[in-house]
């Protein structure tokens, strides 16, 4: 367990040095139900949108407010495009521009 | 059924009459069905160690009597005041607030506040439901957009999103909330590190799947640390 006054500062830390990859793997594994193998094998040339049957235009609207949740972002829905969810490693680059400009 | 300032709200009540107080704060939408069971769960525990916890089914929600059109974020704060003091009944009272209950805990009574992943405003929330209808347009062949469908409620328009028709009233008070700024202590946890986090519990987060999962690893932990938490000495003294 964990002490109860956990110390801000360093868990504020540990937010700014989040590997943004690792995050991204985390959101997709946790709202599309990844089987834990398929999460881990996800490499940047792993294709997304039309290859993971569980990627569907609804499950993308909840990666996209999961990411916001997560990494502390906002996006503007004009930016999302099929390019952006085409491989693993162009959501990585998107969720990293994106956390250097917030 | 409980009664507070001419409102009725049905709830699950689980544990010792006498056990330390815990008032929930539901999620909002969708969340909160897919919450539900989680909660069932975690309150079992707590009732196991003394905890007397009070789940209500909001205006517009549940079992609640009236329809969806009840969901009123100003009537949803009065009634979870009313509330509040109808289940402190001297105790100390503790909230634990899921998701975009977070939003509504500036106004209520208590000793203290923990938040499970709270969104961060009520806009993220109304973004959220716009890009779930907008995506459901678009698997219908349509192509409405999540902007579009802002500026439509904007103008006054009542938008069907996920489910539940979105009056411009409702629209707007999500547009104005925001994470209140709290005078009393407040845990923050959530299924991933986040701005703000305090403690990462184990996932998935059920309030982002379409099809349940098993919860109890995540109810197991968020018992425990709730009941750290409820127990430092200096909010029950």
């Amino acid at each position: 367990m964990a002490t109860v006054h956990a110390d801000v500062s360093v868990v504020k830390t540990r937010v700014e040095t989040l590997n943004v990859g690792e995050a991204v793997r985390g959101v997709l594994a946790d709202v599309l139900a990844l089987r834990p193998a398929t999460a881990r094998g996800l490499a940047p040339a792993t294709a997304l949108f039309g290859s993971l049957p569980e990627l569907d235009s609804m499950a993308v609207a909840s990666v996209l407010t999961e990411m916001e949740d997560r990494l502390g972002i906002v996006i503007d829905d004009d930016e999302v495009d099929g390019e952006m969810f085409a491989t693993f490693g162009s959501l990585v680059a998107f969720a990293r521009a994106k956390v250097g400009h917030a | 059924m409980v009664c507070g300032d001419g409102e009725t709200l049905p709830c699950v009540l689980r544990g010792p009459v006498d056990g330390m107080p815990l008032l929930i704060l539901p999620a909002f939408f969708e969340e909160m069905n897919r919450t539900r069971r989680l909660l069932a769960r975690t309150t079992a525990r707590l009732a196991e160690a003394g905890v007397r916890s009070w789940m209500p089914d909001m205006p517009g929600t549940g079992d609640h009597a009236e329809g969806f059109e009840a969901m009123d974020l100003p009537r949803w704060r009065a009634a979870l005041a009313a509330l509040a003091r109808v289940a402190a009944q001297g105790h100390a009272l503790h909230l634990l607030a899921v998701r975009g209950g977070a939003l509504l805990a500036d106004s209520i009574p208590a000793a203290s506040l923990y938040r499970l992943a709270p969104p961060s405003s009520g806009t993220a929330l109304l973004r959220d439901l716009w890009r779930t209808r907008a995506a459901s347009d678009i698997e219908a062949g349509g192509a409405e957009t999540p902007a579009n469908l802002e500026a439509r409620s904007v103008g006054g328009e009542t938008i069907e999103a996920a489910g539940y028709a979105i009056a411009p009233t409702l629209a707007a008070a999500l547009r104005a909330a925001m994470l209140p700024a709290l005078a009393l202590p407040c845990r923050t946890a959530a299924t991933a590190p986040g701005p703000g986090v305090d403690i990462v519990l184990p996932g998935p987060p059920p309030w982002r799947q379409a099809e349940p999962i098993d919860e109890q690893p995540l109810a197991d932990a968020l018992a425990a640390d709730l009941l750290v938490w409820m127990r430092v000495p200096n909010l029950n003294a």
